[in-house]
């Protein structure tokens, strides 16, 4: 409904423009040749009627527009977030970040290019009626002109959106070929300079069809602008070659020189609306083929005797076969080399990752999937743009006493205000402060298995002391698999697992 | 980053050096759509001149008439698709130059500029940041410019033709200026007052789709649901509360154009029915003049309005990275020789003195022990004596360096040995089994042509080993080792130093380590102490 009203202001705005010009002109001639009676009053009026009519509805529409565009982009986001329930996505940090902007640039279509074109449209269409009707002198050249429009602004939305896929290719080949190039910075000195200089990524091909983009919409409106006032000059040597037949004297006979004189001007924004529509494609697309993993989620099951894994792996490693038994308490720990495969173990005990072979609770299959509680902590844990309270409770309901407690028995009683913010804009965490609060918040929900993945990287001796001797003290009423490949003197393991790379 | 300097001014400063963005394309442009408007006044004034006759004297129009408009406007239209054309040129120039520059510095500061910041961040100098800079020079700048001139040729034909209709713009023209500062600074005040909240609510949406996997394992992805639409909710109402109030000033322009022509309208036609009579006699002739020109006052203004984001993102581009996109000093590139002959003696001073050292010598053949508390500078040291900092000293030579990382491209073996240049395949055989690779070389499928990515994971040792024959197979004279060894077990460092050992022999080395190498390996050692470094007394000369 919002749209709507935000395209009819948009309109409004644009004829209430081009009345103001077409009647102005006609009032001045009409008072030039003005007979006796001529009531000069009305048209005055209406003159600034139309004035006030474009200002209000311009500000109307920039509003409302705006208002609807936030609107329709929280919609988008929030309907996004619900399709991604028990789900990941596959994908580059920044290419979720890009989700931002591919939900603004949906909602903005209306803003940005519904409303030009319908404005322009309507523009052209009210204006030739309106002309027509009125029987005014040559009212069918408004016609040529919206046919010149027309087929201008198809040739212009065909190619431009053709550019814009190549562009989204262009970009993509960027980013891979420059990823290469930058993560071996620390080999490019082998090179010789010269060759250093041509072997770094350049962004030309994507800037040429940023610029072909550019010319595309600059040439469009500059042929369009030329067609129109070619159609102008035409009129007017028909006026001075043909015999006037009494049309002479007519104020009206300025009315169509004038729309194509100025025609740039009131139909000249909607070919600049072209980039708003390709962000528009471009963000549906990436919605649509968004890499959307579902994660199947699994009631808690009790785990009070022993967890048996039986040639069991993660399923991105085929190779991957462990067999193992874990206590239901205890500390364990798996060794090995990086690239082993220790992140994907762990993940896929947890159910983050999905599996082959067996893993049974007390001797019973779980079932697939993710189960409940048990908590695969990352090296480093995620820290919601949220308050220290609700990164703690993640929204559940716990007392501030529970939660203090709970942060001086990780170490982290230096955060006492539960109502600060942390991450961007706020207060920023160290690599073990994100560890301990992760654990933290593992404890809150009595959670019966932990899975740590080098949890004592980064941290120095003292903090890892004191890891340790918190994750002993854990590890009497619950299953806590670590992942590591450095790990301290002091951890006591019930058993260690070391992994070796596939061969 | 000085933040004190306007972006022309850093922009003059900085970029426009050595032939990139000169200020004489700009000007020209300027020139051109200047003229343009100038042609597009002439046009008006011809035009009006034969809806005068046509219609107040009822006579066919001016044959002359029609061929000076077709003239004027063909001008203004091949002015217009020239700015046009240039525009586009100068902006691929300019593209061009910038990305040069930043390719240059790239190669001259290598890894102690690249790791300072994301691949991410790099990409976005290419892809965003160097052409908000362009687009900002050649629309809003040109824009700028002819959004000053336009109104002021305007108003002074306009004040030839009727002083009354001129001298009532000429007043009210400021006005528009001064009711745009105010909104703006209603507006900014909003912002500021918004600010913390708009910057948090804004970011919850990323922040909470980087979360999925935690919102997954602790069922929390409903609650976060909730608050993610009460969170857009009060976002977007916020924000509306800002530009409710920043729009004004877009309809500030909107009000005085349209006003200015509905008063002109009604004002020129009432003198020509002869209610008013103020200054010049009116006709249809200049009045249609009039009526057609005075919005010239106000619509280059509302072009620049159109290009008013490009500014803040050219800040943001300056902010991000204006600092690379300054010329090099000259000679920071040349390409350094192949070989180390002469004794060096420097003492080392780094820009912003972020690293000094006393006198130290160096002689060809030397091995030197670097060494000192982590964080002391000993990384920076190798940075510099490679040129990769700015500073009074660089080793005169090529040097090959060896990091806690080795890298490995994805490509075949092959083309990671190949990577400085192309080896025969005995040459490249004959540095793996150096460096102790050979059997597992054998074991691969399809030998040298094996891509790496299809290799079963290599371990770190392994690599550390693919980096060492990179180097034995370039003939840079210095190798400068950082922690080569340092995430390895204490076994395999063991053999790889003593690999590194044996074949740098009859090279100059510097090694940086935290872990024990034997003394008598080094017949130097520089201790780097708190960004300080100094030559170690008593040590033997070779």
């Amino acid at each position: 409904m919002k749209a709507f009203i935000t395209v009819l202001l948009a309109v409004l705005h644009g004829c209430a423009g081009l009345a103001i010009l077409i009647v102005s002109s006609w009032f001045i001639a009409a008072c030039a040749v003005a007979p006796v009676n001529f009531n000069y009053m009305l048209p005055a009026v209406v003159i600034r009627a139309l004035a006030l009519l474009r200002i209000g509805s311009g500000y109307a529409h920039m509003w409302v527009g705006h208002k609807h565009l936030l609107q329709l982009t929280s919609l988008l986001r929030v309907q996004l977030f619900e399709r991604l329930f028990a789900a990941q996505i596959r994908q580059r940090s920044e290419e979720v970040e890009a989700l931002a902007s591919h939900t603004e640039a949906i909602a903005a279509v209306w803003v940005g290019w519904v409303s030009q074109q319908a404005s322009a449209v309507l523009m052209l269409l009210v204006s030739a009626v309106t002309l027509l009707v009125l029987d005014i002198p040559f009212a069918g050249w408004t016609l040529a002109l919206g046919v010149i429009w027309l087929m201008i602004m198809s040739v212009l939305c065909v190619q431009g959106l053709t550019l814009a896929k190549t562009q989204v290719l262009q970009e993509h080949e960027f980013r891979e070929q420059s990823d290469v190039v930058l993560r071996s910075v620390a080999i490019w000195h082998l090179k010789t300079v010269q060759e250093q200089l041509a072997q770094l990524p350049s962004a030309q091909a994507l800037w040429q069809t940023e610029t072909s983009q550019q010319r595309l919409t600059l040439q469009s409106l500059w042929v369009f602008q030329g067609l129109a006032w070619a159609l102008m000059l035409v009129i007017i040597y028909l006026a001075i070659h043909t015999q006037l037949e009494g049309e002479g004297g007519n104020p009206l006979l300025l009315v169509v020189p004038m729309l194509l004189l100025s025609a740039g001007d009131w139909l000249g924004r909607s070919f600049n609306g072209q980039p708003a529509l390709n962000r528009y494609v471009q963000g549906k697309q990436a919605l649509k083929t968004l890499p959307v993993e579902p994660l199947q989620l699994t009631d808690a099951v009790p785990l009070s005797s022993t967890l048996t894994l039986t040639d069991f792996g993660s399923v991105n490693l085929p190779e991957q076969n462990v067999t193992a038994e874990f206590d239901a308490s205890g500390l364990y720990l798996v060794g090995g080399p990086s690239g082993a495969g220790k992140s994907q173990l762990l993940q896929a005990i947890s159910g983050l990752v999905a599996c082959h072979g067996q893993r049974l609770c007390d001797g019973n299959a779980p079932g697939e999937g993710l189960i409940e509680g048990w908590l695969y902590l990352e090296q480093q844990p995620v820290i919601l743009a949220a308050t220290l309270r609700h990164n703690l409770t993640l929204g559940r309901d716990f007392s501030a006493t529970q939660l203090n407690d709970v942060l001086s028995k990780v170490g982290l009683a230096q955060l006492n205000d539960l109502g600060e913010w942390l991450g961007p804009g706020g207060r920023v965490l160290s690599g073990g402060e994100r560890k301990r609060l992760g654990i933290a918040r593992a404890m809150l929900i009595h959670s019966p298995v932990w899975l740590l993945d080098e949890p004592f990287e980064g941290l120095d001796g003292v903090a890892v002391s004191q890891l340790v001797a918190l994750l002993q003290q854990e590890a009497a009423t619950r299953l806590i698999i670590i992942a590591s490949h450095v790990y301290p003197a002091e951890l006591q393991c019930k058993d260690t697992l070391i992994l070796s790379p596939p061969s | 980053m000085k933040e004190s300097q306007s972006l022309p001014r850093w922009f003059n400063a900085t970029v426009t050096k050595q032939g990139v963005a000169s200020r004489s394309t700009l000007f020209l442009l300027v020139a051109i759509k200047t003229t343009r408007l100038l042609c597009l006044i002439a046009g008006y004034w011809l035009f009006a001149a034969m809806m005068h006759d046509w219609v107040v004297l009822a006579q066919q129009p001016d044959m002359s008439d029609w061929l000076g408009l077709t003239a004027a406007l063909l001008l203004a239209w091949l002015l217009q698709g020239d700015a046009y054309r240039r525009t586009l040129q100068a902006k691929t120039d300019l593209l061009s130059g910038l990305e040069k520059r930043f390719a240059e510095r790239l190669v001259a500061e290598q890894t102690s500029l690249v790791s300072i910041h994301s691949a991410y961040f790099w990409q976005s100098v290419w892809t965003r940041h160097i052409s908000a800079l362009v687009h900002w020079r050649y629309d809003y700048q040109v824009q700028q410019y002819v959004a000053v001139l336009t109104p002021f040729f305007a108003l002074l034909f306009i004040l030839v033709v009727n002083p009354v209709v001129g001298g009532s713009l000429l007043i009210t023209l400021p006005l528009i200026p001064l009711f745009m500062i105010l909104v703006g600074k209603g507006a900014a005040a909003l912002q500021r007052k918004h600010f913390v909240a708009l910057t948090r609510l804004g970011s919850l949406f990323v922040d909470r789709l980087t979360a999925l996997g935690l919102l997954a394992s602790f069922r929390t992805h409903q609650i976060e649901q909730k608050i993610l639409k009460q969170a857009s909710d009060d976002l977007n109402e916020r924000t509306m509360k800002v530009v409710g109030v920043a729009f004004l000033s877009n309809t500030v322009l909107d009000f005085f154009s349209t006003i200015a022509v509905a008063l002109i309208a009604v004002f020129i036609g009432f003198s020509l029915l002869g209610e008013f009579s103020l200054g010049p006699e009116l006709t249809l002739h200049s009045g249609l003049w009039l009526l057609l020109t005075a919005p010239l006052l106000f619509s280059e203004l509302k072009a620049l309005g159109q290009f008013y984001h490009q500014k803040a993102e050219a800040e943001a581009a300056r902010d991000a990275a204006g600092d690379w996109l300054a010329p090099l000093e000259a000679g920071q590139l040349d390409e350094p020789a192949n070989e180390l002959t002469e004794p060096q003696q420097f003492s080392l001073q780094l820009a912003n003195n972020l690293l000094a050292s006393q006198s130290l010598t160096l002689l060809p053949g030397d091995w030197v022990a670097v060494t000192g508390p982590s964080g002391s500078g000993k990384t920076l040291l190798l940075e510099a004596l490679a040129g990769q900092r700015t500073g009074n000293y660089r080793l005169p030579c090529r040097v090959a360096m060896l990091t806690q990382h080795p890298v490995l491209l994805p490509a075949t073996l092959r083309e990671n040995l190949n990577y400085q240049r192309t080896f025969t395949t005995a040459r490249l055989e004959q540095a793996l089994s150096e460096v102790e690779l050979k059997a597992w070389l054998d074991s691969l499928p399809a030998g040298l042509d094996t891509p790496l990515a299809e290799v079963p994971a290599i371990s770190g040792g392994q690599a550390q080993r693919l980096a060492l024959a990179r180097l034995l197979l370039s003939d840079a004279p210095v190798w400068l080792l950082d922690e080569p060894t340092a995430h390895l077990p204490e076994a395999q460092h063991h053999s790889l130093s003593q690999l590194i050992y044996s074949l740098g022999q009859g090279r100059t080395v510097l090694w940086v380590s935290h872990k024990a190498l034997p003394d008598d390996w080094f017949n130097r050692t520089w201790q780097v102490e708190n960004r300080r470094v100094q030559q170690m007394a008593g040590e033997a000369v070779s």
